[in-house]
């Protein structure tokens, strides 16, 4: 059918590419919660420090 | 189109006037927010903490009972009551179902509050000024507050923390001048302690032990079903118990016999061997309690006479 | 094998239908065990009756918890999602069979974990904060249900990715699935987050781990809690266009603008579970600040952009039709009685002024102080899940009905009321919730009076009319809802079948005419609709702010 042929391809453009991507959009969905939220999170927890000592023997000693 | 596919062209068709103005003013608005949350920690009065110190439940017990032990100057409902000193580290204990220590601050001081719980997570809740913060065990939360108005102000619990959770509810008296101590029943109370002399002297007076022994009475949970005004609801009063003649059962028979040192000490660590007649439903659970601090509470109860 | 509609023009796989069906009555099935539970917390809440004891009280706050927020939503949202994959899409359901696996593990979880809770095995709230703990067998329900939930979202994407290779909808995804997939992005950051706390607290319980951290547990439990609620929010604004469409043949008056806020959301909004702890000892303020705002706040741009692109799409629409006159006669002479239609502008109307404000205000690192745990914090998420998303599908299923079960609507009549009274009842409750626990009352808490402790609180008298409040409104949102599933059951089971068009009770509206060129805006009802609910959102903030500021200094 030639009178439906195609035009010459257009560029699509970069963020209407993104948009339609819903798999790229999935994975930056869940790597920026990950990052930010949860590794960003546990990090922090994970690194707290101990009651300091001069205290502690304030009230034990 | 929300059904069908959109027209051709949506992507290029140009944002109407006002949909445009209305996103500038949301974006402008949502920044602004950013910034005031920012600006806030800067010139705010009011911001959580950030300081945090992993700790344990066995740790913070102890450093907890030992605070108490050093600064209480007396008791309120069973529960200890400490007067820091302004600028000073206070320790609160959250468990099921009780805060403690119940507090006496001065106005416009400021107290570095340590909170962490016994067990599971509780939700400190000042009233009425309605300051809400979590409490967790395992992390001693360290806030630092200044109370900016005198009053009395309860402390709830507004973390779900098992069946008695909404029994659980403690104090906190904000004084401006020692009259005000009055309006509380406190101003018999002990000057609050010089914190440099906690030596405890070579051995105590009968008054010091009986003193003592009211500590361990409050600090140990005791408190919870023995009462000192007379009521026997969760297990026998300790007013008039010291000498009293009280009908027991051991190894399924009925014994009478007489309230002494020996008896208590019994009482205290095997309380499974002798159970009060009446008393069957409330069993005692072992407490751990030392020696030392069973004298101190046996010269206590000797001063709860009728 | 499909059928095509007589009265949409779609092609409608006739497995995807039933799977939609079958999600659909156990959607309504969870609201109904969720409502009765409601009704018996609201008259113990209210002490004058104080209807249950504190252990049946504590347990069925866990109840209606699970089946109101997880199930019931979930649910809805599996039908929703199954019907912008396949119907909208015009293509088939990728494989049905899975479909039905993923929803006998949905039901055998809803099963399991109510089972325990009723018998008392799981008195630990819906967040199960550890240390509390459960029998493993209501994790390991919830789990069950997590994993159908998953797996029916990954049959979402794969129907997705056959309509794309099959062709069967032109260029772009509509708009309506476009939201859809938001909500499917966002369900897979949930149940993912899930996954991560639920398996270690069930090995927790059978005694395979010695320890859950309990501040570990709380960030990641949050990590499903919030963002199981955003999943709301995705699929609720795409109803909103759905419904703009289907009544006054309304579209996005700018397609670009309306998925731009969905993108912003499937970016950024999960990061906002931070509001949860932003009183919690263990992370730092910069990690509170950051992630229940900066990133949060172009969530809330886009919620915002929304706020304008569906109320406009409406207004759009109606004055292409000619109700042109002056600002507002697009929305008197829209189809009120048309209950999906009035149902939605109230869920709008709802979720911004009531839910939105006070998510936002309540929901920044300082002012939370004064909520954190007071009944404000449920009053403002009935401000959200239930008069903005519970009602929206409400609404929506006026449509289903003859749509998808091919039944006319029992007591149409009844039905066109019953939004309003559904608004006016969660609007009283919502408010009367939020007014009591910025005067401290707590939530989850049986006794205001404390009676058994070493003290007692009589908190501003105040609380007593707002109580009687809180009982009203929950009596009327109670009695809506009941009526609504009586018109559900009596329709979807006894209802006059559907043979064609003629018997649609709903009109579905042609498309509106295309806009002749003007100058000048293209909604102004909208744009002074959306500077009321500004001015609303400021005088709170700074009644908060003002409130925070007059509190005990703290840092």
């Amino acid at each position: 059918m030639d009178n439906e042929l195609q035009k010459p391809e257009e560029r699509v453009p970069f963020y209407r590419m993104i948009m339609d991507d819903f798999m790229l959009l999935l994975f930056l969905g869940v790597t920026i919660y990950a990052i930010f939220y949860l590794l960003w999170g546990v990090m922090e927890l994970s690194n707290l420090p101990a009651i300091p000592e001069e205290l502690k023997d304030s009230l034990l000693k | 189109m929300s059904l069908l596919s959109p027209a051709e062209g949506w992507y290029y068709k140009k944002v109407s006037k006002d949909e445009k103005m209305w996103m500038v003013i949301a974006l402008v608005l949502c920044i602004m927010l950013f910034i005031w949350m920012v600006m806030w920690h800067v010139y705010g009065r009011q911001n959580p903490s950030s300081t945090t110190y992993k700790t344990s439940t066995a740790e913070f017990s102890k450093l907890s009972e030992a605070y108490i032990k050093q600064n209480m100057v007396g008791t309120d409902k069973g529960i200890p009551v400490v007067r820091p000193q302004p600028n000073s580290d206070v320790f609160i204990l959250a468990e099921m179902w009780r805060w403690s220590p119940v507090l006496i601050l001065q106005k416009d001081q400021a107290y570095k509050m340590h909170i962490s719980s016994r067990d599971v997570l509780h939700g400190f809740s000042i009233q009425p000024v309605n300051m809400n913060f979590q409490v967790y065990p395992q992390y001693d939360y360290v806030l630092e507050f200044k109370p900016t108005e005198a009053g009395e102000y309860k402390v709830i619990c507004n973390e779900f923390c098992g069946i008695g959770h909404h029994t659980m509810i403690g104090k906190m008296v904000v004084i401006e001048k020692e009259e005000d101590l009055k309006l509380y029943g406190y101003e018999n109370f002990k000057k609050a302690p010089d914190l440099k002399s906690t030596k405890k002297p070579e051995s105590l007076s009968e008054t010091e032990m009986a003193l003592q022994g009211e500590q361990v009475y409050a600090l140990k949970g005791c408190a919870a079903c023995h009462k000192t005004d007379g009521t026997s609801q969760l297990a026998p009063t300790w007013k008039g118990l010291y000498g009293k003649e009280e009908k027991v059962t051991e190894n399924g028979k009925a014994v009478s016999i007489k309230v002494d040192d020996a008896y208590i000490k019994e009482s205290i660590k095997n309380p499974q061997q002798k159970i009060t007649v009446g008393f069957e439903n409330t069993p005692m659970p072992v407490f751990p309690v030392s020696d030392e601090e069973i004298d101190q509470l046996i010269a206590y109860i000797k001063t709860l006479k009728n | 094998m499909f059928r095509t509609c007589d009265i949409t023009g779609f092609k409608v796989d006739l497995q995807s239908e039933k799977l939609i069906r079958y999600n659909a009555v156990f959607a309504v099935i969870s609201l109904l065990l969720a409502v009765v539970a409601a009704i018996l917390l609201v008259f113990t809440r209210y002490q004058p009756v104080h209807l249950l004891g504190a252990e049946w009280y504590y347990r069925l706050v866990t109840f209606h918890g699970l089946n109101a927020l997880i199930f019931w939503i979930i649910f809805f949202e599996i039908a929703g999602l199954y019907f912008g994959s396949t119907v909208i899409l015009n293509t088939r359901f990728c494989a049905p069979k899975l479909g039905w696996v993923a929803f006998a593990l949905m039901v055998l979880g809803l099963v399991m974990s109510n089972t325990l809770i009723l018998m008392g095995k799981a008195d630990v709230m819906l967040t199960s904060y550890t240390p509390l703990k459960a029998h493993p067998l209501y994790y390991l329900g919830i789990i069950l249900f997590a994993v159908g939930a998953l797996l029916a979202v990954i049959l979402f994407f794969g129907n997705l990715m056959i309509a794309r290779r099959e062709k069967t909808y032109g260029d772009t995804l509509p708009l309506f699935t476009y939201g859809m997939m938001t909500a499917a992005i966002i369900a897979v950051i949930t149940l993912a987050s899930g996954a991560l706390i639920y398996i270690p607290t069930f090995l927790w319980s059978v005694g395979l781990v010695q320890n859950v951290d309990p501040a570990m547990y709380k960030l990641i439990w949050w990590g499903l809690g919030h963002s199981s609620q955003q999943i709301n929010v995705a699929a609720m604004v795409s109803i909103w266009y759905l419904v703009s469409f289907l009544t006054v043949g309304g579209t996005s008056i700018n397609e670009k603008v309306s998925r731009t806020a969905f993108v912003l959301y499937i970016l950024f909004i999960c990061l906002a579970s931070a509001h949860h702890l932003l009183t919690d000892p263990g992370v730092s303020s910069a990690w509170k600040v950051w992630n229940t705002s900066y990133a949060m706040y172009l969530a809330v741009l886009a919620s915002m952009i929304h706020a304008f692109a569906v109320p406009s799409s409406f207004e759009s629409a109606q004055r292409r039709w000619g109700y042109n006159k002056g600002l507002f006669q697009w929305l008197s002479k829209a189809p009120w009685g048309n209950p999906a239609f009035s149902a939605i502008i109230l869920a709008i109307i709802g979720f911004g002024f009531i839910g939105g404000t006070t998510g936002v205000i309540f929901g920044m690192e300082q002012t939370n102080i004064i909520v954190h745990n007071t009944i404000a914090i449920p009053g403002h998420f009935k401000g959200t899940v239930v008069i903005g998303t519970t009602l929206t599908f409400m609404g929506i299923t006026y449509y289903l009905i003859p749509l998808i079960f091919r039944r006319k609507i029992v007591g149409f009549g009844w039905a066109k009321w019953q939004p309003w009274l559904f608004f006016i009842g969660i609007a009283l409750l919502s408010i009367s919730m939020i007014v009591l626990g910025q005067m401290g009352v707590p939530r989850r808490h049986w006794d205001n009076t404390f009676s058994g402790g070493p003290f007692t609180y009589n908190f501003n008298p105040a609380v007593d009319f707002f109580w009687v409040l809180m009982m009203l409104g929950g009596v009327i949102a109670f009695l809506s809802t009941i009526i609504w599933i009586f018109i559900v059951v009596f329709s979807v089971f006894f209802g006059p079948k559907v043979n064609g068009p003629q018997d649609m009770q709903l009109t579905i509206s042609p498309l509106a005419p295309p806009a002749k060129p003007h100058k000048g805006f293209e909604a102004p009802g909208t744009l002074v609709l959306t500077f009321i609910f500004l001015l609303v959102f400021l005088a709170l903030f700074f009644l908060n702010w003002k409130w925070l500021a007059a509190t005990w200094y703290v840092k």
